[in-house]
C-alpha cells in the first residue's frame, strides 16, 4: 500500500513543497493521535471508563460473596464481571468513537482530515484497543482486589491471577476492535448495540438448538471470550481461543474497513 | 489548481453532477453559483474525497485529495459548519484537526483568533449559532495554511459585518495566490467578492469565465425610455422598429428598446419631437444573466425529460 502510494505520488507531484508526502507510518501516527485528541475530549468517555471499573467491583463483589469454593482463584469474580458487562461498557467506547460521528456529522471532518479510509479505521481501532486493554487491566485489578475482599475462601496463585487479568484486559481489546468494525458497517449506535448484543447473546441460543450446534457455539466470539477467560470451553483451550477470536475481530474490521471504502460519508 | 475532468455522480437513475470539466486558476476568486440542488455540494464533497464519483476525477494540484499526503496543508475546506462534534470544545475539535495533519498546536489559537473565536474556544461547539459555527468552519479550512480552499455557501448564517469580514478576507487569500472556490447561491454577494464564475444547473456546466464575460452573455442591454406623451412614445416605438429593434413597452408611458443604441434612441426621439423625462442604459445584472441561464438549465431539463416519456 505505502509503495502504491508512493508510485503515485511520484510522476504527479509538481513540487514537494506544495504537496507533501508522506510516509505510512507517520500518517497513521497522525491519525491516532487525532483519535486520542477526540477520545479524551468526550464527557463520555469519562463516564465510561469508572463506570467500567464501578461495574467490575460491584459484579466481581457480588460474585465472590455467592461464590463458596476454596479452589477458587481472586481473579474468577473479576472474569465473571467481564464476561458479564463490562467488556460491553468497554465496547461502546469503541463504537462511539465511530457511530459517535456518524450521528453529529463529525465523520465529514474525520474523512477529510484523513481520506485514505483503510487509515482512519486502523488508527481508531489501534488506539481503542489500546485504551481498552488499559481500561481492561485496571478493570480487572479492581476485579481481583474486589474478589479477594468477597471471596471467603480462596486460592492464590500468581501466575493464575496475572493470567486472568492479562487475559481480560486482552479480551476487552478485542472485543471492542470487533466493535470498530461492527459500527463502521452499522454506522448507528441502536443498530450496533442490537447487533453486538445479538452475535454476543441471541445467536449463541439460537444456534444451540441446532443439530452440531453446540460446536458451532463455542466458535463464535462468545464461546471463544468464554475459552480465553475460563481457559476452556469444552471444545479448546484458552490459545485457540486467542486465536479464534482474534480471528473474529480482524473479520469484522476487514468488514467495516470494506463498508467504509465502499461507500459515501 | 483544481482540475476537474468529465466529473459525473448518478445515484441511480439520477444524475447530480453531468460530465464537469473546469479549472480553478490560483490567485484568482472563483464563485462556484447553480440553484438549489444544482450539484454545487456534491461536486464539493467529490473534490474533497467525501464522495466517490461514478466517473471523472478530480485533481487539486494534480492529485487526488486522498493521494494528498496531508491534506489540510493542501485544501482548506468548509463543507458543513456543523461537521463539529457538539460537545467538543472549539479548540478540541481543532486539535483533533491539527494533530491528524502533524499541524503544531500552535496554529489552533492563531486560527481561532483570526476568525474572531478566541473568547468562545472552550465552549463546546454544539452551542454555537450558525454564525459562529461557519466562523468555526472557517478557522478548521485555515488549519493548514492550505494554497486551496474549499467554502460551501461560508457567508451562510452570517451577520452583515460577518459577511464582509469574509468577503475581503478570501480577496486577501487570493492576493496571496491562493486558489478560492466558493459556491454560494447570493448572486449580490458573487458579484461583489468574485473574479470568476462557474455557472451550473442540473448538474452541467452553464458558463465558465470572468465575471462581467458571463454577465454580458447570459444578458441583452437594453434602454429604457419614459415620458408623458403616450402617443409619441408609439411613433418613437414605430420608428425604432423599423431601424431594426426590439421594442417593448413594460407600462404605459415605458419603453423598453434593444438592438439599438441609446445615442440613436435619443436622436430619434429628438428628431420625432418626443419630450422624455428618462433616457437610460439599462446595466445587465449578475442576477439576471443567472436566471437567464438557469432557466434555460430547468427548460433544458424539463424538454428532455418529456422526451424521455415520449419514447424520443
Amino acid at each position: 500500500m505505502a509503495a502504491a502510494d508512493a508510485a503515485r505520488r511520484g510522476p504527479t507531484s509538481p513540487s514537494p513543497a506544495l504537496s507533501p508526502s508522506l510516509s505510512l507510518p507517520s500518517a497513521l501516527r497522525g491519525a491516532v493521535s487525532a483519535e486520542w485528541t477526540k477520545l479524551v475530549s468526550l464527557r463520555s468517555t469519562w463516564y465510561l471508563l469508572p463506570g467500567a471499573a464501578v461495574l467490575t467491583g460491584t459484579i466481581a463483589s457480588s460474585a465472590g460473596v455467592l461464590t463458596h469454593d476454596p479452589t477458587a482463584s481472586p481473579g474468577d469474580p473479576a472474569v465473571i464481571a467481564e464476561l458479564n458487562g463490562v467488556a460491553l461498557v468497554l465496547s461502546a467506547l469503541a463504537m462511539l468513537s465511530v457511530t459517535g460521528e456518524y450521528a453529529t456529522g463529525s465523520a465529514t471532518t474525520a474523512f477529510l482530515c484523513v481520506p485514505r479510509r483503510g487509515l482512519l479505521t486502523a488508527a481508531k481501532c489501534l488506539l481503542l484497543g489500546a485504551v481498552t486493554f488499559t481500561a481492561g487491566l485496571v478493570c480487572a485489578v479492581v476485579g481481583v482486589v474486589c474478589g479477594v475482599l468477597a471471596l471467603e475462601e480462596s486460592t492464590f496463585d500468581a501466575a493464575t491471577v496475572s493470567g486472568q487479568v492479562l487475559g481480560i484486559g486482552t479480551h476487552a481489546a478485542l472485543l471492542s476492535v470487533l466493535t470498530v468494525g461492527l459500527a463502521a458497517v452499522v454506522r448507528r449506535s441502536a443498530g450496533t448495540v442490537t447487533a453486538l448484543f445479538g452475535l454476543l447473546f441471541l445467536l449463541p441460543v439460537g444456534l444451540d438448538v441446532l443439530p452440531g450446534g453446540e460446536t458451532a457455539v463455542d466458535l463464535l466470539p462468545a464461546g471463544a471470550s468464554e475459552a480465553l477467560l475460563l481457559g476452556d470451553n469444552g471444545t479448546y483451550g484458552w490459545g485457540a481461543a486467542l486465536l479464534i477470536l482474534t480471528c473474529w475481530s480482524v473479520t469484522f474490521v476487514a468488514a467495516g474497513t470494506a463498508a467504509v471504502i465502499r461507500r459515501d460519508v | 489548481m483544481l482540475t476537474l475532468r468529465g466529473l459525473t455522480k448518478r445515484y441511480g437513475e439520477k444524475t447530480v453532477v453531468d460530465d464537469l470539466t473546469l479549472e480553478v486558476a490560483p490567485g484568482k476568486v472563483t464563485g462556484f453559483l447553480g440553484p438549489n440542488g444544482a450539484g454545487k455540494t456534491t461536486t464539493m464533497r467529490m473534490i474533497t474525497g467525501l464522495d466517490r464519483p461514478t466517473s471523472g476525477t478530480a485533481l487539486i494540484s494534480g492529485k487526488p485529495y486522498a493521494g494528498l499526503g496531508r491534506p489540510l496543508r493542501t485544501v482548506g475546506s468548509l463543507l458543513d459548519a456543523r461537521a463539529t462534534h457538539p460537545r467538543r470544545t472549539a479548540h478540541q475539535h481543532l486539535l483533533a484537526m491539527a494533530r491528524s495533519n502533524g499541524i503544531p498546536a500552535r496554529r489552533v489559537p492563531e486560527v481561532l483568533g483570526a476568525v474572531g473565536l478566541t473568547d468562545v474556544a472552550g465552549r463546546r461547539a454544539g452551542t454555537f449559532s450558525l454564525g459562529m459555527a461557519q466562523r468555526l468552519g472557517i478557522a478548521a479550512a485555515l488549519l493548514g495554511d492550505p494554497e486551496v480552499l474549499l467554502l460551501d455557501e461560508p457567508v451562510n448564517g452570517l451577520d452583515p459585518d460577518g459577511v464582509l469580514w469574509v468577503r475581503t478576507f478570501l480577496r486577501s487569500l487570493a492576493a496571496e495566490g491562493r486558489t478560492v472556490f466558493l459556491s454560494s447561491h447570493l448572486m449580490s454577494e458573487m458579484e461583489l467578492t468574485a473574479d470568476r464564475l462557474v455557472v451550473i444547473g442540473q448538474g452541467r456546466l452553464l458558463a465558465d469565465g470572468p465575471v462581467a464575460d458571463v454577465v454580458a452573455a447570459g444578458t441583452r442591454r437594453s434602454v429604457r425610455v419614459r415620458g408623458p406623451q403616450h402617443g409619441g412614445l408609439a411613433a418613437l416605438a414605430d420608428r425604432l422598429a423599423r431601424e431594426g429593434a426590439e421594442v417593448d413597452s413594460p407600462a404605459p408611458g415605458e419603453l423598453d428598446v434593444s438592438g439599438v443604441p441609446l445615442e440613436r434612441v435619443g436622436d430619434l426621439a429628438h428628431e420625432a419631437h418626443v419630450h422624455l423625462y428618462e433616457l437610460r442604459a439599462v446595466e445587465a445584472s449578475l442576477e439576471e444573466a443567472y436566471m437567464r441561464l438557469t432557466s434555460e438549465s430547468v427548460e433544458y431539463a424539463r424538454k428532455r425529460r418529456t422526451d424521455v416519456e415520449a419514447g424520443v
